[in-house]
């Protein structure tokens, strides 16, 4: 074959083209590199490495040993497994509450008065203060016998003997549960103000010209507008209710409450791993637990986003 | 110009050797004495602490005090300097452990590879280590090495904990046991006298109703830390009581065949069932024990008298109306060795030999008398008590004790010493079941059967 002027300009012009093209990966890679090591490093080896350490024996202190499906087989026969699993999903119950409270105070302080940004800050301390710090306050506010809830609707003649926030099973996860409350109202009220902030005005003025009241104004208009800000909450609250470990930690002093009562599957998992050593039965918890999050999450957004389908 | 330079010279150097001269000295620290030979060591002091041979030259170790910084840091910092001095070449870097935590930081520093050199626990953690093999056997580093060393110590202490027959220990600062604290302000309120207070747990039952109905529910008698850091409390209850822990062999536990265990089960129950002791006492552990009793509302302490400084820290009305006396015995009258302060040393430390004279210098008799000059903890070598601080009382609420110290400590005795394998799951299952049966889950003598049997599991298993 003889080349042409015509084809070899056609073939300079091609390796250019593809040096420009190797030099645009480079440069795409070497920006991608950094952040890939990192989560090389810190997600994807230590993911394996719990993968692999729940097949194990291990201690922490000595060599794993390989045990095959042995954690996994106990784990199922586990009492206190099953229990961590069954408070885990009781304490999904704080997510929706969370979200009808955050809506509602959003809505609140969603208004153009003077100083209304005094109670929006207000509103948000609890989501940056120190979760040790709100347990050890909040181990205050429910302290038998002369605690401030307990003081007070005892002054008052309320009750004759003290509330057993933290002292009675069946009462100490729901006591937790109400700081986790607390705590995360604040935050998921300024996701749905901010979702609030790009509703149209004109929206609740036309619905308030045909007769709708503020509350249907809210349920018709309001509601379906920050459907998006409702479906990022449930999913990201509901991930943190499974596993919530640091309240429980600090407002049972590390116990898991009397009786195990306040015990999630993530305490669990530190108990044996940190506590017993157990870290290859923790390991295989863990394995447990992501899977169960993965599909929760899953199954919970398919349902959210197919409401969001069916209501378009 | 140059005679202003001079002066402000003069002032400075002044200023520095005066802040020097009285930096040792603190209000608070009453009993330091700050010409003896720890703040003021010579030449001669140093050459009779250097006691360890083959010390490794240019050594940095690192040693964990528990709980013990910033309250002892001044304290703590002139060991290191003494030390130092002692074994030139040698560099101590001090990291103090907070209370809280302390634990899981030394379980997860073993799990890391890079635990500390000189690690200060609680006698009721070292087994769980020395059973993971990371400690380092002071049987074989000291006592067959320098027996005149070992023979220092208090004998109890260093056998508070063994495994497989031989301490990894090497134990530091002791509590007395036997001595509880009067709150005086409620006793006055209630026309009592400290003879009229109950000397034995037994009698403590019924006069914790007494006190209760006598102040129409405003006092309790005492209150209990049940919570998690309890551990293996009831089983110690139990030994306080002459009740057999363990069989003859030590293979099994056989404390629920005796009916006195469910009959103290059930007397702890009905405390708590008729609000005679606070009900929180289910959650708390020591230092919330000693929280509420600061709060003026309970009678009694049963606590070390070192730790009555965090009821003057919380409130000095109470501390000041405080007087002490015999602590409640059980129906054993056991005078045991109480809590012991260890030091242990991790197998793989680089420097064992620096690391072990570290331990030892911390823990020798001058060193350990101008700890208890700091605060009323006690020796654990007993060459500190021939110090005639210990002969003497002073003017401290704590001080009365001091000369009861050496013959308690010498004739204290270790009974039926708990030492389990998987301590902490031991633990679990002690508190799971006790709690079972104080909020009416499982009949005493079930729960206890229950806690029998797990608990054999588990020795059974290794």
């Amino acid at each position: 074959m003889v080349s042409t002027p015509y084809s070899e300009t056609f073939k300079a012009l091609e390796a250019g083209r593809r040096r420009r093209e190797r030099n645009r990966l480079l440069v795409a890679y070497g920006f991608l590199a950094p952040s890939f090591i990192f989560f090389l490093i810190f997600l994807i080896i230590p993911l394996i490495s719990v993968v692999y350490l729940s097949f194990t024996n291990y201690n922490i202190v000595t060599t794993p040993q390989w045990v095959g499906l042995e954690n996994y087989v106990r784990l199922f026969q586990d009492p206190l497994f099953w229990r961590g699993l069954r408070n885990s999903f009781i304490y999904l119950v704080v997510t929706p509450i969370l979200i009808v409270l955050s809506i509602w105070l959003a809505i609140v302080v969603n208004r153009k008065l003077r100083g209304i940004f005094v109670f929006r800050t207000i509103y948000y301390i609890p989501a940056v203060t120190s979760v040790v710090a709100v347990g050890m306050v909040f181990e205050l506010v429910f302290a038998e016998p002369n605690g401030l809830i307990n003081g007070i609707l005892l002054a008052l003649g309320v009750i004759k003997s003290p509330i057993n926030f933290l002292t009675h099973p069946d009462s100490t996860l729901v006591s937790i549960m109400l700081v986790t409350i607390w705590r995360g109202i604040g935050f998921y009220m300024v996701i749905f103000l901010a979702a609030l902030q790009a509703v149209p005005e004109e929206l609740y003025e036309a619905a308030a010209i045909d007769g709708a009241n503020r509350f249907q104004q809210h349920l018709y208009i309001t509601v379906p507008s920050i459907r998006p800000a409702i479906i990022f909450v449930a999913v990201i609250s509901s991930i943190s209710a499974l596993k919530v470990f640091e309240e429980i930690f600090v407002m049972t002093d590390g116990s898991g409450g009397v009786l195990d009562s306040a015990l999630t599957l993530m305490f669990y998992l530190y108990r044996q791993g940190f506590v017993n050593l157990n870290a290859g039965y923790a390991a295989a918890i863990a394995v447990v637990f992501t899977i169960v999050t993965l599909g929760f999450s899953i199954a919970n957004l398919r349902f959210l986003e197919r409401g969001t389908r069916d209501s378009r | 110009m140059k005679r202003l330079t001079l002066i402000l010279l003069i002032v400075a150097l002044a200023a520095v050797v005066t802040n020097v001269a009285f930096a040792q000295e603190r209000p608070d620290r009453p009993n330091r004495d700050v010409k003896g030979v720890f703040w003021n060591p010579s030449p001669a002091d140093y050459a009779r602490w250097r006691v360890i041979e083959g010390v490794e030259e240019g050594a940095v170790i690192r040693f964990w005090p528990w709980a013990l910084i910033p309250d002892f840091e001044d304290y703590l910092n002139q060991v290191i300097k003494n030390f130092e001095a002692t074994y030139p070449g040698v560099k101590v870097i001090m990291e103090g452990q907070p209370a809280a935590g302390a634990r899981d930081n030394i379980r997860n520093s073993f799990a890391a590879g890079n635990p500390a050199d000189v690690i200060n626990m609680s006698d009721g953690w070292v087994a769980e280590f020395a059973e993971a093999g990371v400690l380092t056997n002071m049987d074989e580093a000291v006592t067959a090495k320098y027996p005149q060393i070992r023979e220092e110590y208090v004998d109890g202490a260093w056998n508070k904990v063994t495994f497989k027959g031989a301490s990894y220990h090497i134990p530091w600062y002791l509590a007395l046991s036997n001595v509880m604290a009067v709150n005086t302000l409620i006793l006055n309120e209630l026309g009592l006298t400290l003879d009229d207070l109950p000397k034995t747990w037994k009698e403590s039952f019924a006069f914790a109703k007494r006190v209760r109905e006598q102040s129409g529910g405003k006092y309790y008698l005492y209150s209990f830390p049940w919570g998690e850091l309890a551990g293996l409390g009831v089983l110690n209850d139990f030994i306080g009581e002459g009740i057999p822990v363990y069989n003859e062999d030590r293979t099994r536990v056989i404390f629920n065949t005796d009916p006195r265990a469910a009959e103290l089960v059930a007397a702890y129950k009905e405390l708590l069932d008729n609000d005679y002791i606070p009900r929180a006492s289910l959650t708390d552990d020591v230092r919330e024990m000693i929280d509420r009793f600061s709060e003026g509302e309970i009678l009694l302490l049963q606590t070390g008298p070192q730790l009555l400084r965090l009821v003057r820290e919380n409130n000095e009305a109470v501390y000041n109306s405080l007087k002490l006396v015999n602590a409640l015995t059980g129906a054993a009258n056991i005078r045991s060795i109480g809590g012991v302060q260890t030091l242990v040393i991790p197998k793989a430390t680089k420097f064992p030999n620096a690391a072990l004279a570290f331990a030892i210098f911390l823990t020798n008799a001058d060193t350990q008398t101008a700890f208890s000059r700091e605060v009323p903890i006690y020796s654990s070598n007993l060459k500190s008590y021939d110090d005639p601080f210990f002969q003497t009382t002073g003017t401290q609420l704590t001080d009365s004790l001091r000369p009861l110290a050496k013959e308690y400590f010498t004739t204290a005795v270790n009974t039926d010493i708990l030492n389990f394998p998987r301590l902490a799951e031991v633990e679990q299952i002690v508190l799971g079941e006790f709690q079972a049966a104080l909020l009416g889950v499982k009949p005493p003598q079930q729960a206890l059967d229950d806690m029998a049997a797990r608990i054999n599991a588990i020795l059974a298993a290794q």
